[in-house]
């Protein structure tokens, strides 16, 4: 898949997969790194821009096993980003999908 | 490449950073590898899917770009060049002016083709100094009167919203200097400090020099007994302030005064930094 896709949309992928639990970030990150194939490491410097702008809050939490884990979860404010890059995502799809869907639009 | 190493390249590219941010990175960096560790996965593995250290501290440097506004702008260090981020459209030299901004406009505005006709009643049922007159094209019509020059108003950048980046405004430089905290460690920490200790000083020397002097008038007069045994004390008293005072200004003058007030003038002059804690490779 094209880099600046997934650039793109990394940002509502995060914020999407935090919407119904909180995540750590090894699991954000191997989570999506399977899935849209970026690496690890793209991850963790997004989800501290997302911290900075107040869109998701962090704490540490010990773990049965292994060392604690830093969770993520989603703030009001990311709550409404979120919905705002789903909409422009649905609405952007949806023009996409005319264009190259042809005949189904 | 295993986690020492990754960690170690990985702090090394974040230099730029402040150190306390580094710390946070790295520490998110160390977590991941210990989750990873601790499921079974080896380190060399985990290295490899994070992506390069390269890569992912170009990441967090680009994400740092300093927050635009001249607040913002005195705490930028001045070894840490901002990049500007140009607004799509802005007119970034001077001495473009909007003729030449038309560069900027969308393809909708660009001219129209020499030979391409437009119905021939539109351009020429125009008034000779109608809209397109000061664009040249008087005496050719060659441009529809959809041209760039014809009724666009080119905006002057908003330099509201982005204020440093007026270049009609002289700004000072902005200093690396935190003034107002060396105003107030100046103030409220160094100089009671200093006076205290001073003043203690010059009172262990007084009074050692005030008894001293005061058992030598006695020891002179000698007029009883009493008097005598006075001056003895006093000058006792005068030796042992003396000794005590020598010990405090020995100690404390060389060490305190000395090492404290250059470390003061150097901690001052460095624009009130502490010394970043560990170093970076």
């Amino acid at each position: 898949m094209n880099v600046q896709f997934k650039k793109g949309v990394l940002d509502l992928c995060v914020l999407a997969m935090l919407k119904d639990s909180d995540r750590y970030g090894y699991e954000l990150a191997s989570t999506l790194s399977e899935t849209i194939m970026i690496s690890d490491g793209t991850v963790y410097p997004l989800l501290r821009k997302l911290a900075s702008d107040g869109l998701v809050a962090s704490y540490l939490q010990e773990s049965q096993s292994g060392p604690p884990r830093k969770y993520y979860s989603l703030t009001a404010m990311g709550k409404i980003r979120l919905q705002e890059l789903l909409d422009d995502w649905n609405a952007f799809t949806a023009s996409v999908n005319k264009i190259v869907g042809g005949k189904s639009a | 490449m295993n986690k020492k190493e990754y960690i170690s390249a990985l702090r090394a590219q974040l230099r730029r950073l402040p150190s306390d941010d580094v710390e946070d990175i790295v520490k998110e960096f160390e977590n991941h590898f210990d989750i990873g560790i601790s499921e079974g996965k080896n380190e060399s593995d985990i290295a490899a899917k994070l992506g390069s250290p390269e890569e992912v501290a170009q990441i967090y440097l680009s994400d740092s770009v300093p927050a635009f506004d001249v607040n913002g702008a005195s705490n930028v260090c001045a070894t840490q060049m901002p990049i500007i981020p140009v607004k799509t459209g802005m007119v970034i030299d001077r001495g473009v002016g909007p003729q030449t901004a038309a560069g900027f406009a969308p393809v909708g505005y660009a001219k129209a083709p020499v030979n391409a006709e437009p119905s021939n009643t539109a351009p020429k049922s125009e008034p000779a100094d109608a809209p397109n007159a000061h664009t040249g094209a008087k005496e050719k019509e060659e441009y529809t009167a959809t041209g760039p020059q014809t009724g666009k108003t080119y905006a002057t950048p908003n330099y509201q919203q982005y204020p440093s980046q007026d270049p009609n405004v002289s700004r000072p430089i902005p200093s690396e200097h935190n003034v107002l905290f060396a105003v107030l460690f100046t103030i409220f920490v160094f100089v009671p400090v200093w006076i205290v200790a001073l003043a203690i000083i010059l009172l262990l020397i007084g009074l050692t020099i005030g008894l001293g002097a005061l058992s030598v008038m006695l020891f002179c007069w000698l007029p009883s007994l009493t008097v005598a045994v006075g001056g003895t004390v006093c000058l006792a008293l005068s030796l042992a302030f003396g000794a005590i005072a020598t010990a405090f200004v020995t100690f404390f003058a060389i060490k305190g005064f000395v090492v404290g007030t250059i470390a003061y003038i150097r901690f001052i002059a460095k624009g009130c930094k502490a010394e970043p804690k560990g170093g970076n490779v």
